[in-house]
């Protein structure tokens, strides 16, 4: 099952082409993560995937879909499709106004939602999932920023979760992090599944293996611009490469 | 040999006691401000007492003297004008810091800088002779007649009062709200907005969720300095406000504030007990602008995201691993209580609808921000272009009322004067800036807070300071005391800018410097100074713009109103002859220009210096 489809999808930012021609199906209820080196355009087609570029100026071209509905489709508001498809980020951004219970609810109240029961039950299912409701049950109307850097980003994790996203983004969101809270955020990662879809993007091979079930390789063409190499489940793809540029890429890595 | 242990000492000491001086000088400067306006009210404080503070006569002829209804005026006057000015402000601010089109962010904050450059006397001439009547004929009585606003707008139309001056105060004070909220803004971190973003807010929502909250402290500090600098203004105010003490009753009814009582009086008063009574305001509104310019410094300071504790968990609780939600929950615990999607759905229109319309106020602030400016420039240009002439520029003034003549001594007064100010302050600004570019220490400390603080004391304080301590002891007044004066003003401004300038040179380069052997001293006057140059010069030359456009500085040091441009408009733009309105006029216009391309002259400093840097 198909949960969002890149078909042709390129992404320019001025003259610039970030990256260009990806057609890529990432399945129901897996984690897919996005490999390559950096500046092939890993992030840059994550965020393509809930149009949080259109803000930076990018143009995106090609069709993303999600189930079978054209996200940059006409009448489609892109505030709709990011509170479909979620996403976490690099560094841990919680709210610093706010406490730990208002930033888990921000994306619901965002929505409308302001019956209290509704969002304090919401708020202890997210943090739940996120495995974080033991640490902060609590002191949750402390600021979140009191909170540790792991604790931050499973905050954040929480946050995207309490929405109830199809699809969650994820642009590498251990590199901030010690091994330690690494090993829990990834330790997460792999049990939203089956509830979310996962796209990851890591420069961390191992933590592809770690987690992830299927994967997408990209490097950079001979214009320097971003492209898809290959994908498709990441046993297949790290024991036989049907490229030879994914083996050169993976042999410099782990090889 | 040992040559080349020995170090340059001379050098180095001459640099530090030039830096020590300055500061020293400043320091001094600060302290005198508050010796003088303190001794020389103090004869007033000694025959009213405290009383002075709530009395509300003020009645020369019989000796009472008292500012409570001229401190009634004053926040009433500021209160109506913030009314106006947050708003608006906040809506400019929040328009070009976030929703803006990039392309028009650009030329709307170079307008609204344009804005804050224009003389407060040019502002002053134009409401008063263009705003007033307009007021006095269609607003007023439009007010006066709408339902639930009668009460604050009754009584007769005169055009000049209250409301007249709030909405000048609020042009004067509109790009301090508007440039130091924008900051604020743009100092909140990208990730924040994301943050908000990535959950579906729409743009509206980002700004309400994500940045206004993080902003706040600074938003605080751009209201609260703008607070200040309303408190003051005292040359427009005094121009439109009608000069009447009295309660307030009406938005409509004229008033007085410390500031234009000052203006009014200052001149007028008698000796001794009189004069002191003046300088007691100016000493009630040195007390009420500083507190609230401490506050609106302490609260910039505080700026930015409460202070993160140390990374690193502050204590290690046993996760279990496999978290189970609570009774009824999925294997993952997550369970669909309401359905938040849809609940994102169904409110989406409403959301996206509630976006536009903020963001159309947002942009119907900038109109509303930008609407005085056009007006303003283009009855500058119109009714005073057509008096310039080569024969008006180079001919001596003639008494008002007199048709012909020109304002030859008016441009050269200005000039000397504002040059003078200029050779007093530059040294001590450069050399005080050079001393805060090292110190960490207390003493720095002190000496910033000290520039920051004289920057918002009002220019009339100022100008009563430099009469105290330059005129009257020397009986007569005099260009050098003028530019005493302008130094005074300027000083704070160039030790804030030039600061900043040689802070903008990058660390490296100054240890660069440092591992070539030199001295910190030395390397802070050699290298950082020549690298730093071009924003050195801009900072200078924007405070020198400040300058020329200065008319309260003036008035009691300089001894007849041709003798500098601001001070001949405020002489003869309230006169009814209108060969006097076009001579203010014309004066304005020459000023308007002068300002304006000092200003340009900066700005094109700074943009040769990214150019050669890019």
């Amino acid at each position: 099952m198909t949960a969002v489809t890149l078909d042709d999808v390129s992404v320019t930012f001025g003259a610039h082409h970030a990256v260009r021609h990806v057609t890529l199906r990432l399945q129901r209820s897996r984690v897919t993560a996005l490999i390559g080196p950096s500046g092939c355009g890993k992030t840059t087609v994550l965020r393509a995937i809930n149009r949080m570029h259109e803000q930076s100026g990018a143009i995106v071209t090609g069709t993303v879909r999600l189930g079978d509905v054209d996200i940059y489709g006409p009448g489609i508001a892109a505030e709709h499709v990011r509170s479909r498809i979620g996403m976490v980020f690099q560094r841990p951004n919680p709210f610093p106004s706010m406490s730990i219970f208002d930033n888990t609810v921000a994306g619901l109240r965002l929505a409308g939602i302001r019956n209290k029961r509704l969002l304090r039950e919401a708020a202890e299912q997210a943090l739940h999932h996120a495995a974080l409701w033991d640490v902060v049950k609590d002191r949750l109307d402390q600021p979140a920023i009191r909170l540790s850097g792991g604790q931050q980003q499973r905050l954040c994790i929480a946050r995207a979760l309490a929405v109830q996203p199809e699809v969650l983004l994820m642009d590498e969101p251990c590199s901030a992090l010690d091994p330690i809270a690494t090993a829990k955020v990834e330790d997460l990662i792999s049990r939203l599944v089956p509830d979310v879809t996962v796209v990851l993007v890591t420069h961390n091979m191992f933590q592809a293996t770690r987690v992830s079930h299927d994967v997408a390789v990209f490097l950079l063409d001979e214009d320097r611009v971003g492209e898809l190499v290959e994908a498709g489940p990441i046993e297949k793809v790290f024991s036989s490469p049907a490229d030879p540029r994914t083996r050169d890429y993976l042999s410099g890595h782990i090889g | 040999m040992t040559g080349w242990l020995v170090r340059p000492r001379r050098p180095v000491r001459a640099y530090s006691v030039l830096c020590w001086t300055a500061v020293g000088l400043f320091a001094a400067v600060l302290a005198a401000v508050a010796v003088t306006i303190g001794a020389e009210s103090a004869r007033a404080w000694a025959h009213a007492g405290l009383g002075f503070l709530w009395s509300g006569t003020w009645n020369p002829a019989r000796d009472h003297y008292g500012g409570g209804l001229l401190v009634v005026g004053t926040v009433v006057t500021t209160g109506c004008a913030m009314l106006l000015a947050v708003p608006i402000g906040l809506g400019i601010a929040v328009y070009l810091a976030e929703l803006s089109p990039r392309w028009l962010s650009a030329p709307v904050s170079a307008a609204i800088d344009l804005l804050a450059a224009v003389p407060s006397i040019v502002v002053g001439l134009w409401a008063l002779l263009v705003v007033s009547p307009f007021f006095a004929r269609d607003v007023e009585p439009t007010l006066a007649r709408t339902p639930g606003l009668r009460s604050v707008f009754a009584g007769p139309a005169y055009g000049p009062g209250i409301l007249l001056a709030a909405v000048v105060l609020t042009i004067m004070v509109l790009p301090t709200v508007v440039a130091l909220s924008r900051n604020a803004l743009q100092a909140v971190s990208g990730a924040e907005r994301e943050a908000a973003r990535a959950l579906g807010a729409t743009p509206w929502q980002v700004v309400r969720t994500a940045v206004l909250p993080a902003a706040r402290p600074g938003i605080a500090g751009a209201v609260t300095l703008a607070v200040g600098r309303a408190l003051g203004e005292s040359i427009a105010v005094a121009m439109v406000i009608g000069n009447r003490p009295g309660l307030p009753r009406s938005l409509l009814q004229p008033g007085a504030t410390l500031g234009s009582a000052i203006v009014n009086q200052f001149g007028e008063a008698s000796p001794g007990l009189g004069e002191s009574s003046v300088v007691a305001l100016a000493a009630v509104l040195l007390a009420l602008t500083v507190a609230v310019n401490a506050a609106g410094i302490g609260l910039l300071g505080r700026g930015g995201p409460p202070g993160r504790p140390a990374p690193g968990p502050p204590r290690r609780l046993a996760e279990s691993p496999g978290a189970v939600g609570p009774a009824g929950a999925g294997p993952t615990g997550l369970v669909l209580l309401a359905d938040p999607i849809d609940a994102a759905t169904r409110s989406l229109p409403r959301r996206r609808w509630a976006s536009r319309v903020m963001y159309n106020l947002c942009a119907a602030c900038v109109i509303a921000g930008a609407a005085p400016l056009v007006a303003l420039l283009y009855y500058t240009i119109a009714r005073g272009h057509g008096a310039l002439s080569l024969g008006f520029l180079t001919q001596a003034p003639r008494p008002a009322g007199i048709p012909g003549g020109g304002i030859a001594t008016a441009i050269s007064g200005s000039a000397k004067i504002v040059g003078l100010g200029l050779v007093m302050a530059v040294p001590v600004g450069l050399l005080s800036a050079l001393f805060l570019y090292d110190r960490r220490g207390k003493a720095a400390g002190t000496i910033r807070f000290g520039a920051d603080v004289l920057t918002g004391v009002p220019s009339i304080v100022l100008g009563i300071f430099a009469y105290g301590v330059l005129v009257r002891p020397f009986h007569h007044s005099s260009t050098v005391a003028a530019g005493f004066a302008l130094a005074v003003l300027m000083v704070p401004i160039m030790i804030g800018g030039n600061e900043e300038a040689l802070r903008a040179v990058p660390e490296d380069l100054f240890e660069a410097g440092l591992a070539l052997g030199a001295r910190r001293a030395r390397v802070a006057g050699r290298i950082v100074v020549r690298e730093a140059l071009a924003r050195l010069v801009t900072a200078n030359l924007l405070a020198a713009s400040r300058g020329v456009g200065e008319t309260a500085p003036l008035l009691f040091t300089v001894a007849a109103p041709s003798a500098a441009l601001t001070l001949l408009i405020f002489d003869r733009g309230p006169q009814a002859f209108a060969s006097a309105q076009q001579t203010a006029w014309a004066c304005a216009l020459v000023l308007l220009a002068a300002v304006l391309a000092l200003g340009a002259t900066a700005r094109a400093v700074a943009w040769r210096l990214t150019r050669h840097q890019r």
